[in-house]
């Protein structure tokens, strides 16, 4: 009797085990022709075939991130089509903005040809051409300097240095601009604070944001310039007196070219806000503002204290 | 306010107040089995033994052994019999069964006492008197008689036969055998026998411990320097006190340690709540100290609740139950009464208000230890970890594992708990499984039914009769469930002094079973009347012969013995040496009119009990069936019988009603394998019942626990599964954790059992096995049962999520702690 | 071009509550753009986390729809949206965030070992780096601080890669200086990993941090 038994629990356990490796066989199977669809459709960029999604299964999972493989790849291109585009547009960009100085130049340079200028307007022309030209090299070198963060070129040196000489780099700088307004900088950073970061690179964001500054802020002003470790970031913080920012231009101040329309005759072409944003932006670190109209500006630099 | 407070808690103390009264419940009402059982067995084996007494010394009595007895301070009461003569005839009766017997003042006053029921006027003194019972005076006809009266009586002692007129002093009635008469120590002194002689004194010893270890009884009986035929032994309380002991202490300590860990484990589990309510007090303004007596005062209310009415509920329940169980635990008694032992109670109160106590001083220094604000968002400690290792594997098994781990001391609570149900599950089950094996005797050679011829048993040769006729065998051979009969003959017969046989054989006889040894008196008695020294032979079938010889290892060769040439000696349990009489002719007559002279080889000695019955001073030996044909005195002795089904009631009633036919019906007496059986399932199935009964109530206690455990768990972790559900594991894998939990703590309670609780029910079932049966556990059952608990443990957590999930949603889970 | 991560129609979430009805969500049409960063702030009540945990599918509309990248949540069942999450949304909760019994690594590589997934131990190890939690890496949750507890939620959450990262509040309990940290370093990663980020605060500041500010009131989106 208990043989019977015995051989037939055998039996059941055998033939149970026998259906699972067929099962198992089959799912193997399936897994690779589906695998196999799949990724022919992705190659050709066609729609994925439709299947059951979020399954709790092998196949379920492979299923599941292929989807959202091909939707990164798809998004991948569109950025790709998109930024050929910005190229593009940056391209017409510089062509506009160098054809100003440059037609700008011929005129004055047509006018030096004409006999009838007296010496005292020969001299004026001659300079505006050279602040033209000026303006002509200023603009070229911004634009390099755009182009190479837009494309990636630049390599960024980036080191756990301390702050500080960056900082005092960076002032010095804007110091003459400042003196002659009589506009106070006062700096708070200590000198054993150190930051992983590019120095020439984050010298010349930080002296965009100094310069803005000292245009904005009325002479007798002050800029106060602090540098504070939080926990993941090192914020960074430069305070003006001055006339401070629209609550609605907050985001546009940060675009390429971009320029208050009250100071469209100064110098400067609107750039600097955008290439410190760059500048930080590829650092991983992030810049934010706060203003309110007639009581000065903010602005914050948060970079990241240890490689992100 | 206690009381308010309480009230408004419902839910919870109604928890632990049902844990309190179930534990005391059971406390008091096992341990009470447990007393009630223990008396009641004193009693029944008093009443069996027809006295109180630790161990007796049968087969004489020497003055040195007496004065040695009566010296040693740990002997608390040296009681004496002497067996005086038996009573012939009187008037009315001349089939006698009764003896006479002298009993000494502390036997009678101390030993016996307990036995005895009712005694009317007093002990002999005159040498005429006797101490009678209703049962001895009706064999004798007497019945009518009473105290006072007298009557005639010839007896015989040994001195001769005498007959006297013999006055009743006295009538008493009671346990153990009342088929005696009690005479007076006059009586005794001149009745010629002595207390030293084998078949008279006989000595009984009271000690004052009732634990005395192996070596201590080992010394006494050196001391006592036992001689040949003497024999002491034991009582069976005695000797079995500590197993029942250990039992008994055993059983007594798991009940408590279950009850312990059941209201453990509920304090702790509410633990947190309290400690929160606590917090909420002082921030209200109780001091500390108020707290305390409120506390205590509240614990007490609830432990006094729930001690009274468990108690009570003990009470009744033992009333009505206990002579039950009491009696299908093997006590055959009509006045069961239940024992209540005060220890009971201390114990059954004691373990409940310490742990009721205990527990809640752990709430209260919790409590204290932590600031107000703090203990009102308690939310229940559990020995943080600083960090531990990561865990690589099964990611589901992984936090089962860990969500066991986390609080170490409240796993091993519950999974002791399930344990301690399992194991002792697992000790009652063997221990009742093998109680039949261990206490049932079987029919020898297994067969079915012995029938005996009690008649041979008498010691006048008249009295032998042969009740099972050819006739009667015949009928009952022809029963249509009837296997196979077989009669076992007996014929006495003369063996003449052959030297050095007869010479061992009476030697070791006269000094095993008689006062005097084997002296030059005998020898010429032997010589000259060989008739008068009965020796007997047996004739057995080839069936028998095969099972002796198998057992035995004999080197007898079947033909030989069936032809007569050779015979089997019985050696009587004198151990008699071989060489003396293997091998060697035995010359032997039947002992009848002109019977022929016999010679035959002695080939082997056997020592099969089965052919001691009813011998004489001479030899026993066995010859063939076939042999004995040619021997006309042989008589029936014994008819064993098989069936050709086993156990076949029907078949048996059949014989018994032939046996009932007969004209010797009264003579007859039986062993039936079926009675033995159904007396050892009866008692044995009871004790299942019973037990099983037990254990399912202690293992409820194991399973409340672990369910009380992991609600409480699951309740605690609510957010907890929630958040699980929101960062993505969906329900299935949830259950599949939840389960892997119970299951985990299944397995280690398994593991405890198959490490500890087997090894302690070996224990335990040694010390109760005397018959040295081998140790088996009934592995269907344990298997069965383990298989139970094993599911209810990865039940019970599924459960409580599932009625948890209905409850809340999951979001409202989540947003609890926020 | 830009197309929709997260989109609901007309959603509407209505409670009973003994004989009154509480609207929670009163017909909100929500949208987050493919790797926006989305804030929503309002008062208590006004609905913003009931909006969150629709997206999130923890939680069933009385009408309208939820679709989450192209797929209407209605009708997919518990478990199915169960493992929806676990593949596809990296949740952030206000403060229970992490499985008290089990470390930091394993707490982060749970999802992961719920979908029966591999480990790619060297990412996990980077991502602690830069959130600066490699050298607690085996610590328990109860011993971390409440921005470390944070970060460890934002590892969680983005180890599985997802296309969507929820976070309810996630701030709610830190200090000024550690809530504009964390929020930084969720706004960092998710552009970089181009993920949809939508977080609920009642912060103006934090609020401020997003690309696009939606305003809820009553179960209504007011602005934004």
């Amino acid at each position: 009797m208990a043989e019977i038994v015995i051989i037939a629990v055998l039996f059941t356990g055998a033939a149970a085990l026998g259906i699972k490796y067929l099962r198992m066989k089959q799912d193997i199977y399936d897994f690779g022709t589906y695998l196999d669809e799949c990724l022919d459709q992705m190659i050709a960029g066609k729609e994925m075939r439709r299947m059951d999604e979020s399954e709790e299964s092998m196949w379920g999972r492979t299923y599941d991130k292929l989807k959202k493989l091909d939707y990164i790849w798809k998004k991948q291109n569109q950025k790709n089509i998109e930024e050929k585009k910005q190229m593009k547009e940056l391209i017409s960009d510089i062509s506009h903005q160098t054809r100003t100085p440059s037609a700008n130049m011929k005129l004055y340079l047509e006018i030096l040809t004409r006999e009838d200028l007296t010496e005292e307007e020969r001299r004026q022309f001659l300079r505006k051409i050279q602040l033209q030209e000026e303006k002509l090299e200023f603009l070229m070198e911004s634009l390099v300097k755009m182009s190479r963060l837009e494309t990636g070129v630049l390599t960024l040196h980036m080191e756990l240095q301390p702050f500080y000489e960056t900082l005092v780099r960076a002032v010095a700088a804007i110091v003459p601009k400042a003196e002659k307004k009589k506009i106070m900088i006062y700096v708070d950073c200590a000198e054993t604070l150190l930051l992983c970061h590019d120095r020439k690179w984050t010298e010349e964001a930080v002296f965009n944001l100094l310069d803005n500054a000292v245009k904005y802020t009325e002479p007798g002003g002050e800029i106060n310039i602090s540098a504070k470790e939080q926990e993941i970031y090192t914020k960074i913080s430069i305070r003006d007196t001055g006339k401070g920012i629209e609550q609605s231009r907050q985001a546009e101040i940060f675009q390429r070219f971009y320029r208050e329309p009250e100071v469209s005759q100064k110098e400067g072409i609107g750039i600097g806000l955008y290439l410190t944003r760059k500048i930080i932006t590829v650092q991983n670190g992030y810049i934010e503002v706060h203003s309110e109209p007639g009581k000065g500006a903010e602005f914050q630099i948060y970079l990241p204290r240890k490689e992100l | 306010m206690a009381v308010r407070s309480l009230k408004r808690n419902k839910a919870k103390n109604r928890m632990l107040l049902t844990a309190v009264i179930l534990s005391v419940f059971l406390i008091f009402t096992v341990l009470t089995v447990g007393s009630t059982y223990m008396e009641m067995e004193k009693i029944q084996n008093i009443r069996q033994k027809g006295a109180q007494f630790d161990a007796v010394l049968v087969g004489g009595v020497t003055k040195k052994q007496l004065e040695w007895c009566r010296e040693r301070k740990n002997i608390t009461a040296v009681g004496l019999q002497a067996y005086s003569g038996y009573p012939e005839k009187t008037k009315k009766d001349s089939t006698l069964h009764s003896g006479l017997i002298w009993c000494d003042e502390v036997f009678w006053k101390k030993q016996m006492a307990p036995a005895r029921d009712m005694v009317q006027g007093r002990y002999p003194q005159k040498e005429n008197e006797l101490m009678a019972t209703r049962k001895s005076l009706k064999d004798c006809g007497m019945e009518h008689l009473g105290v006072g009266d007298s009557f005639e009586m010839t007896y015989t002692d040994h001195n001769g036969s005498h007959t006297k007129n013999f006055t009743i002093s006295g009538i008493w009635d009671g346990y153990g055998d009342r088929q005696v008469f009690f005479v007076s120590k006059k009586f005794f002194e001149h009745s010629g026998y002595t207390l030293d002689q084998t078949r008279s004194g006989i000595m009984y010893l009271n000690f004052d411990e009732k634990d005395l270890r192996e070596n201590e009884r080992q010394e006494i009986m050196t001391r006592l320097n036992l001689g040949e035929q003497q024999y002491f032994e034991f009582s069976q309380e005695m000797s079995s006190w500590m197993e029942v002991m250990t039992g008994a202490a055993g059983l007594a300590a798991a009940i408590c340690l279950s009850a312990y860990l059941l209201i453990y484990n509920i304090l702790s589990l509410s633990v947190s709540a309290n400690i929160r309510y606590y917090g909420l007090l002082e921030t209200i303004g109780m001091t500390n100290w108020q707290i305390r007596k409120f506390l205590r005062r509240q614990m007490a209310l609830l432990g006094a609740a729930g001690i009274a009415v468990g108690m009570s509920l003990g009470i009744v329940v033992s009333f009505r139950l206990i002579p039950f169980i009491v009696t299908a635990l093997g006590i055959h008694q009509d006045d069961i009464h239940v024992v209540f032992h005060p220890a009971v109670f201390v114990l059954a109160v004691g373990v409940a208000a310490a742990t009721i106590f205990m527990g809640n001083q752990n709430a209260i220094k919790t409590a204290g230890s932590v600031s107000p604000v703090d203990a009102m968002c308690y939310r229940g400690s559990s020995e943080n970890r600083r960090r531990h290792k990561i865990r690589r594997g099964p990611v589901l098994w992984k936090m089962a594992l860990e969500q066991i781990g986390k609080n170490k001391k409240k796993s091993a609570v519950v999974i002791l708990s399930l344990a301690a149900s399992l194991s002792i599950f697992l000790c009652l089950t063997t221990l009742i499984q093998s109680h039949g094996a261990r206490t049932v005797y079987t029919n020898y050679m297994n067969e079915d039914l012995i029938v005996q011829n009690d008649t041979l048993l008498k010691e006048e040769k008249s009295d032998w009769k042969q009740i099972m006729d050819a006739k009667f065998i015949d009928s009952v051979r022809k029963l249509s469930g009837v296997e196979r009969v077989s009669s076992l003959k007996r014929a006495e017969i003369v063996v003449p002094w052959s030297g050095e046989i007869t010479e061992t054989w009476l030697k070791k006889f006269y000094e095993k079973w008689q006062e005097e040894p084997f002296g030059e008196k005998e020898r010429n008695e032997y010589k000259e009347h060989p008739e008068r020294f009965d020796s007997f032979c047996y004739g057995i079938s080839r069936q028998e012969f095969d099972y002796l010889k198998e057992n035995e290892n004999l080197k007898t060769e079947w033909k030989d013995f069936r032809e007569g040439k050779t015979c089997l000696l019985y050696d009587g349990a004198m151990s008699l040496p071989e060489s003396t009489f293997l091998g060697k002719t035995l010359t032997f007559w039947e002992d009848r009119q002109g019977s022929p002279e016999e010679k035959i080889t002695i080939g082997d000695l056997v020592s099969e009990e089965y052919y001691g019955a009813g011998s004489g001073k001479g030899l026993v030996i066995l010859i063939s069936q076939d042999y004995m044909k040619e021997m006309a005195g042989a008589l029936v002795f014994r008819m064993n019988i098989s069936y050709k089904e086993p156990y076949d009631q029907e078949t048996e009633q059949k014989v018994l009603q032939k046996i009932q036919e007969t004209p010797g019906r009264k003579d007859f007496s039986y062993t039936s394998k079926i009675e033995d059986l159904k007396e050892a399932r009866r008692a044995q199935g009871n004790m299942m019942g019973v037990g099983i009964g037990l254990t399912v109530i202690i293992a409820w206690i194991g399973i409340m626990n672990y369910i009380n455990t992991v609600s409480g768990n699951i309740s605690s972790r609510q957010s907890e599964l929630a958040l699980l559900e929101g960062i993505g594991m969906t329900k299935r894998q949830m259950r599949g954790m939840l389960v892997r939990e119970g299951i985990l703590y299944g397995l280690f309670s398994w593991l405890i059992t198959a490490a500890a609780g087997i090894g302690i029910t070996y224990v335990i079932y040694e010390k109760m096995n005397s018959n040295q049966i081998p140790f088996e556990i009934p592995w269907i059952w344990i298997l069965g049962m383990a298989a139970i608990i094993l599911m209810i443990c990865a039940l019970v957590p599924v459960i409580f999520y599932h009625i948890i999930d209905k409850k809340k949603s999951i979001i409202e889970r989540i947003r609890e702690i926020q | 071009m830009k197309q929709w991560m997260v989109k609901t129609r007309n959603l509407k979430k209505y409670y009973k509550q003994g004989n009154y009805i509480i609207k929670a969500l009163d017909g909100v049409d929500f949208q987050a753009e493919d790797g926006e960063f989305v804030s929503i702030i309002g008062k208590s009540g006004s609905g913003k986390s009931t909006l969150l945990y629709m997206i999130g599918g923890l939680d069933i509309p009385t009408e309208g729809d939820v679709f989450v990248g192209g797929k209407n949540l209605a009708g997919i069942s518990r478990e199915k949206l169960a493992v929806f999450r676990r593949r596809n949304v990296g949740f952030i909760f206000q403060s229970y965030n992490l499985v008290p019994d089990l470390n930091v690594y394993e707490n982060i590589i749970l999802p992961i070992e719920l979908d029966g997934a591999a480990v790619d131990e060297e990412l996990v190890d980077e991502l602690l780096d830069s959130l600066q939690l490699l050298d607690k890496k085996e610590a328990m949750p109860n011993t971390l601080s409440g921005g470390q507890q944070q970060r460890a939620a934002i590892a969680r959450a983005l180890a599985i890669k997802p296309l969507l990262v929820l976070a309810d509040e996630p701030t709610g309990n830190l200090d000024t200086g550690t809530s504009h940290d964390v929020i930084g370093l969720l706004r960092t990663m998710a552009k970089r990993f181009q993920q949809t980020l939508v977080v609920i605060t009642h912060d103006q500041d934090i609020a401020q941090m997003a690309d696009r500010i939606v305003h809820m009131k009553d179960g209504k989106i007011v602005r934004g």
